[in-house]
């Protein structure tokens, strides 16, 4: 378990102060996948690297066990980063060392045996399935294969938490959703902690089972994925999840009138009652439906409708209250909101 | 073809000897600035602010010092070095005599082009030796050293071409070598053709040392 408190982060660039990341708080259970989004600039990079203390924090404490790093003695710190893999967006392998010597880096830090280490990087070259390139160096391995290799070396010395910084970015879809896959594998066979800076929400939707939206430096909101993702509150959470098609509609309405939009949010259990066409006889409103979409969480989904009700508002009214009857989740766009 | 034939004849007559001074200078040379140097040069990257042993007094105080005696023209240090070079080898003359300013000429260029290979590695791959608890002697040792190793290897190369150069001074202080024997019997003494005959083997020399880096600098790149 890895609990947060108060943790803040300035430095100083050219005289001004600028505060990177503020009285950030955070509860990362055991064996949970935790992601972290935020636009560039948000903090995240800095938040993450606070865990493991290659940055420095300002104030605050981070317990990983219940025991405070930021009390550790130097010496100490090292020992409880052996504890800690770290994954890069870049890879950051060593370009000189082939595949098995990359993955034996951190058990020679360690001090670890040469027998024990042979043994314990054909394990792990077998968990990440590059057996046949184990004499290959980086610079001949695809980004999916390179990113394969820094995973068993942050894995190598029996971390038991693994954070990774944007791990995915320079990968193409399908190789980000191969390293995912591989990542929800690793936490499942072998219990891992693991905690996930990104700003693509694909990731988040993929395999975070809890996720926390930072902005300028803070925490906006956060929660279970599925929840969270489904019921947005804070505008950035929105923004993540825009959808291109209900954008489109939204502008195409404010060339008029006096269009009421609203956005209707179905989940799973909702999803297969015809509960539009139930409100309209109930309540006798007209239903222009503009755009909709169905998004997949982890094997739950949940539905946007983006709806202009006309009628008297009466009608309206009701029909609203029979929607939230029906356990549907309804918000009225603002003329000039673009985020839906 | 008689003509040729003589001057062939003495070239091969009052070569050797200049040249096994010339090669032992700079090989001792290299040698010692490269042991002294590249410590100086790491130590000045990693002690850097933001790197891994950010000493500022420290820092300063080698840029300082590498500035320093980088500024100076070779032919001034090695007069001024003299004290120095009589303390280490008993005299101020002769070939291992010159190996003293060839050397504490050579220590700043071999410390600067060290500390540049280090500071042009990505950062990345030192933060994730970090990143596994690796101390700093570890992420000198292990990551810092054979990453940067092609780019200093290059550095080697251009430092045994330089010594090449200022060795033809050495003459100056009784060294010997290829350009002394260049200025007393071809420049001074009017012999054309043991100019051209040195000039020509320096050329040679320093072709093949470039050619021989090269090939290893492309072995050391995986």
């Amino acid at each position: 378990m890895i609990e947060i408190r108060n943790l803040s982060k300035s430095f100083i660039d050219k005289r001004v102060t600028v505060d990177a990341i503020k009285d950030i708080n955070l509860t990362v259970g055991k064996g949970d996948i935790y992601g972290i989004i935020g636009l560039s600039g948000a903090g995240k990079s800095t938040l993450v690297r606070c865990i493991n203390r290659l940055e420095e924090p300002t104030a605050g404490s981070i317990f990983i066990e219940g025991k405070d790093i930021m009390e550790l003695k130097d010496e100490e710190m090292l020992r409880m980063r052996r504890r800690i893999g770290m994954i890069f967006q870049g890879f950051n392998l060593l370009s000189r060392r082939d595949c098995s010597k990359n993955i034996a880096f951190p058990l020679e830090v360690s001090e670890w045996k040469k027998n024990d280490i042979e043994k314990r990087v054909n394990e792990l070259l077998e968990l990440v399935g590059l057996e046949d390139k184990r004499h290959s160096y980086p610079s001949q391995l695809s980004g999916g294969q390179k990113q394969r290799v820094a995973i068993a070396r942050a894995l190598a010395a029996k971390s038991d938490i693994l954070l990774c910084d944007e791990a995915t970015s320079a990968l193409d879809p399908s190789t980000t959703k191969a390293i995912l896959t591989l990542l929800r594998e690793i936490n499942k066979a072998l219990g891992i902690t693991i905690i996930i800076i990104t700003h693509q929400m694909e990731v988040i939707k993929e395999i975070c089972n809890k996720v926390a939206v930072i902005s300028e430096g803070e925490i906006v909101e956060e929660g279970p994925t599925f929840q969270l993702l489904s019921k947005p509150n804070h505008p950035v959470t929105k923004r993540f999840l825009s959808d291109k098609s209900l954008e489109g509609a939204v502008d195409y309405l404010e060339e008029g009138d006096h269009a009421r939009l609203y956005k209707v949010t179905f989940l799973q259990e909702s999803a297969h009652q015809p509960i539009i066409s139930g409100m309209i006889k109930a309540t006798g409103v007209d239903v222009n439906i503009m755009a909709g979409h169905i998004s997949n969480v982890q094997g739950k989904s949940y539905g946007n409708l983006l709806v202009e009700l006309s009628g008297s508002n009466e009608a309206i009214q009701k029909a609203l209250a029979y929607l939230s009857q029906n356990k549907l989740y309804v918000e009225e766009l603002a003329k000039h909101e673009r985020v839906v | 073809m008689n003509e040729w034939y003589s001057i062939l004849n003495k070239l091969f007559d009052l070569m050797p000897q200049p040249l096994l001074e010339t090669l032992y200078m700079v090989a001792a040379a290299t040698v010692f600035s490269v042991l002294l140097g590249g410590p100086l040069g790491i130590i000045t990257a990693i002690s850097e602010e933001n790197h891994i042993w950010p000493e500022r007094n420290l820092n300063k105080a080698l840029n300082l010092i590498i500035n320093t005696t980088r500024s100076l023209p070779f032919i001034i240090l090695m007069i001024a070095v003299f004290p120095i070079t009589k303390l280490l080898v008993g005299t101020r003359i002769g070939t291992t005599a010159a190996v003293v300013p060839l050397t504490i000429a050579a220590i700043p260029f071999v410390a600067r082009l060290v500390e540049a290979s280090v500071k042009e590695l990505p950062w990345g791959v030192v933060e994730a030796a970090l990143s596994m608890g690796a101390n700093r002697m570890q992420i000198v040792l292990k990551v810092i050293l054979p990453e940067a190793l092609p780019s200093i290897v290059s550095g080697i190369t251009l430092t045994i071409i330089n010594l090449i150069g200022y060795s033809a001074m050495a003459g100056a202080i009784g060294g010997g070598g290829l350009g002394d024997l260049a200025i007393r019997f071809g420049y001074q003494g009017f012999q054309e053709d043991v100019l051209i005959g040195t000039v020509i083997v320096l050329l040679l020399i320093v072709q093949m040392v470039q050619f021989l880096g090269n090939r290893i600098y492309k072995s050391l790149i995986k």
